[in-house]
């Protein structure tokens, strides 16, 4: 085990996971209240489509990968103001489409595939000291939105009309979370991996959901919840030698059923208390 | 004369190609306390979200003088948000303290002191999803009310509300009234309506009448309901030997 941090790598990769994990489970809090699950997704597989462009021209990935995720948090910003059009058919549309550029780009670059499902579901060995300097700084840009905009962001996922009728900024705070949560989404992919990288985005959110009485404890729950999983999720990839996203994503899940089952029992013993 | 709180001038309303409202003209004064009533569908709803300004592409002239508080119709939201009850009344004061900034002690008095008058401050701590209809009513009457507005505005405040709680409702909007409030309260509850209303507006597209409440007729109400003119009748006679004061 001790062994396992003398690798400068591993170092890397675990605290790549953990803060990934946590900028992640802040912002699954909001996306679980407001339902906008689709959302992480739909910037994961967006990011594809500029990943491949990336890959096919040489041109440097996260640089590109980052346009691309900052380009569709703005098209979803926009395109959903206008009301005929429902925010998860927009993303649902950008996604495919993405995702069909980023195949037919992978196809045009000859002898391509080694480094695709290091992207689909994560790679230990593609994060370096940059990646985790670049996911301190958005960890640290997350938190930040968070204190300054609690009450904002607390009444624009309760309700955001009626948050505007009283004069909540709304549409900023959209704007905001829209461009984050796409540029959390391309700063894990390394990590997770483009096709897991959605679970990150809202089981911290339920399991937090599942016992708070406030959206304070929710956040604090849900980000336990991730930097736990975040943690011994790339530790058991690394002794199993599996990629890390998946290995992430099963460790959350069992947290999740467990809290589901810690919560069932609870209200049963409630029941029978209180009749 | 009285101070004119609302003065609304040629309004127009149209989705896609289909009048909303038409032609509606009408000031309101300090003090008034204005029934609205008129059929499903008859753009109720859709005026009152124009005055609060949450419809904008209107045409027409709108003059607002004075804060208004708004309780909407209905109030969607997740019931396993986990928000309590004071956090919900707090939003009601959101533009006194703005970006950057937490409410402050007299922000939480404020609260406390108005739920208590609405007889729910029992509430205080308790989980929104975990309230009763009628207990939401009156919070969302609380969250309009803790910004001390001028005007109240409130959309069917009796929907989903038993009648003992209805009644609660609309004589705490007499105490607000008596205290100088001016109060625009759309209902289905016509005998309520004109019972404790000054004025009463019959809408259905366009403003029907606008006149005192004690002198409001069937035949006013027959201009709107026309097909359920038989029981409206009815329930129109008591209403014409009512009067404001008992
Ligand atoms: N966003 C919208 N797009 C298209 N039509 C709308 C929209 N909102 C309301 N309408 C239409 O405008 C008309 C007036 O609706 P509104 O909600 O104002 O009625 P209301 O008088 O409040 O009815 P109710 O008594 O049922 O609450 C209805 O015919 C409704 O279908
Ligand atoms: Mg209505």
């Amino acid at each position: 085990m001790i062994e396992l941090f003398s690798y400068d790598f591993m170092i890397y990769a675990i605290l790549a996971s953990i803060l990934a994990s946590f900028s992640a489970s802040l912002l699954s809090n909001y996306i679980v209240l407001k339902k906008m699950e689709f959302i992480g997704e739909g910037a994961a597989h967006t990011a594809f489509g500029g990943i491949a462009l990336a890959i096919l021209f040489d041109l440097n990935v996260d640089f590109i990968s980052i346009i691309t995720a900052i380009l569709f948090g703005i098209s979803i910003y926009f395109i959903s103001k206008k009301e005929k059009v429902n925010e998860n058919s927009v993303i649902g549309m950008l996604l495919s489409f993405s995702m069909a550029l980023g195949v037919i780009f992978l196809y045009l670059k000859p002898g391509y595939t080694p480094e695709l499902s290091s992207y689909l579901f994560g790679d230990i060995l593609m994060v370096n000291i940059e990646d985790v300097k670049i996911l301190s700084l958005v960890a640290l840009i997350i938190l930040s939105f968070i204190i300054l905009f609690n009450k904002e962001l607390k009444y624009y996922a309760y309700n955001s009309k009626m948050a505007k009728n009283f004069g909540v900024p709304t549409n900023l705070i959209n704007f905001i979370f829209l461009i984050i949560v796409s540029i959390v989404v391309v700063t894990s992919v390394k990590i997770i991996g483009i096709i897991l990288v959605t679970s990150l985005l809202i089981t911290p959110g339920v399991i937090g959901k599942l016992f708070a009485k406030s959206l304070n404890q929710m956040i604090l729950i849900s980000s336990i919840s991730g930097v736990f999983a975040g943690f011994f999720g790339i530790i058991i990839a690394y002794f199993i030698n599996i990629p890390p996203g998946p290995s992430i994503v099963v460790t959350l899940f069992s947290i999740f059923l467990i809290s589901y089952l810690i919560n069932y029992i609870r209200a049963k013993a409630f029941v029978k208390k209180h009749g | 004369m009285r101070e004119k709180m609302i003065s609304v001038k040629d309004l127009n309303y149209k989705v896609e190609d289909n009048d909303i409202l038409k032609f509606i003209n009408f000031d309101i004064y300090k003090n008034d306390f204005v029934g609205i009533i008129g059929p499903n569908g008859a753009g109720k709803s859709t005026l009152i979200k124009i005055l609060i300004g949450e419809i904008e592409n209107y045409s027409g002239e709108i003059e607002i003088n004075g804060k208004i508080g708004y309780v909407p119709q209905k109030d969607e939201f997740d019931k396993s948000f986990p928000i309590r009850a004071f956090e919900v009344v707090l939003m009601g004061m959101y533009k006194d303290v703005g970006l950057f900034k937490k409410y402050k002690k007299k922000h939480y008095n404020k609260v406390k002191s108005t739920m208590k008058m609405l007889g729910i401050d029992y509430l205080y701590n308790r989980n929104v999803g975990k309230l009763s209809g009628g207990e939401y009513q009156r919070l969302s009457l609380a969250r309009a009310l803790v910004s001390d507005p001028d005007i109240l505005i409130l959309d069917e405040p009796e929907a989903g509300v038993d009648s003992k709680a209805q009644i609660k409702i609309y004589n705490i909007l007499e105490e607000l009234s008596k205290k100088g409030m001016t109060i625009i309260l759309v209902s289905h509850d016509i005998s309520m309506v004109v019972k404790k209303a000054n004025t009463v507006m019959c809408l259905n597209k366009t403003l029907h009448c606008h006149k005192n409440a004690v002198d409001m007729t069937a035949e006013d109400l027959k201009k709107i309901y026309s097909e359920e003119l038989e029981l409206l009748v009815h329930i129109n006679k008591p209403l014409k030997v009512v009067s404001k004061n008992d």
